[in-house]
């Protein structure tokens, strides 16, 4: 499993990527879809995941939506405009840092194979 | 994916009133949290389960929880107020804003500021009771499942409706203004000098002015909130 430290880094990407690809989402659907997109390998904690969630709706990038299952209310995220922009500036913010550390531990890699 | 029986939500239940959360949102959330969870799990892991779902979930961390959610939610809802009131100075809402303030301006022509004064607060006052009841009730309503379920109204702590409290308090604050227009056409009609008179009465135009704004972009906030959050 990866490291908690390094998945808390990430954390708001995964989140914004997810919601970006599936619409809607709350947040135990987030965390087996990590789950599940990376076999077990990341496995996002609660005590992770809500503060990120409450965080990016503070923000403006997240939208919320409340829908009454069963006898409960369960909270759905969403991406605002501003979320849907931001999503692409921290992908490319993430992809530059993988670079970046790729060539840290493979010296011998050239950049311009775009690794 | 299976359904709880009626005493395994009752266990659900018992253990997270233990943590004794006062905000419903986040209540609502945990709730939502532990029946997902449990609902992929078999009877005979279903304890074992619970248990996992309690150390994750401790006390002290619903607590920090709930704190920064009500920061979030107050640091969200003024950002929104922000953006509505900056939206006023706006092509083409500045044409309202601008009749707003000639209408205003009008009033205190023909009123004495103290008319002037009682005739702008008034309304606000009236006005901010309605929206903080009306507020209220709906949170209320939304979560009144929840509070039957958790039996949260004979509970000892208060219960926080954080986004509606935000909401009201964003525009509770703003709403002191009044008390300087009550003191303020005291302070003119105290007032000695001849030039300060109309100084003290553009002030209270100008309070009058952002009480009106003020008042404007809570129902807008509401409006756009209501659609969205638990309130």
């Amino acid at each position: 499993m990866s490291s908690n430290a390094l998945i808390k880094g990430s954390l708001q990407t995964i989140i914004l990527k997810l919601l970006e690809e599936n619409e809607k989402m709350y947040g135990y659907e987030i965390t087996q879809k990590v789950k599940e997109l990376t076999a077990g390998e990341i496995k996002i904690t609660e005590g992770a995941l809500y503060p990120a969630l409450h965080k990016l709706e503070a923000e403006g990038l997240l939208t919320t939506e409340i829908q009454q299952v069963d006898n409960r209310v369960r909270k759905y995220y969403s991406l605002t405009k501003d979320g849907q922009k931001e999503v692409s500036f921290k992908l490319a913010e993430l992809q530059s840092f993988v670079e970046s550390m790729q060539r840290i531990i493979n010296p011998g890699l050239k950049p311009e194979l775009g690794i | 994916m299976r359904k709880l029986s009626e005493q395994e939500l009752k266990l659900v239940q018992t253990a997270i009133i233990a943590k004794e959360i006062s905000v419903m949102e986040i209540l609502a959330e945990v709730y939502d949290h532990y029946i997902s969870h449990l609902e992929g799990f078999s009877e005979s892991e279903f304890k074992n389960e619970l248990a996992v779902l309690d150390s994750k979930w401790t006390y002290l961390y619903c607590r920090v929880l709930q704190d920064d959610f009500i920061k979030n939610s107050d640091k969200a809802i003024l950002k929104l107020h922000w953006q509505l009131i900056k939206g006023y100075f706006t092509w083409p809402k500045i044409l309202s804003t601008v009749i707003l303030f000639g209408f205003l301006y009008g009033l205190s022509q023909i009123l004495t500021p103290a008319v002037f004064a009682f005739s702008t607060i008034l309304p606000a006052i009236i006005l901010s009771h309605i929206f903080n009841f009306s507020l209220v009730y709906s949170s209320r309503k939304k979560f009144k499942a929840l509070r039957r379920i958790f039996n949260l109204d004979s509970k000892k702590f208060k219960l926080n409706y954080a986004e509606s409290n935000s909401l009201i308090a964003a525009f509770g604050t703003l709403l002191a203004l009044p008390s300087i227009l009550i003191n303020g056409p005291k302070m003119l009609e105290n007032s000695t000098p001849e030039g300060s008179v109309n100084w003290i009465l553009m002030i209270l135009i100008l309070i009058a002015f952002l009480i009106s704004l003020v008042s404007f972009s809570a129902y807008e906030a509401w409006k756009i909130k209501s659609k969205t959050a638990l309130l």
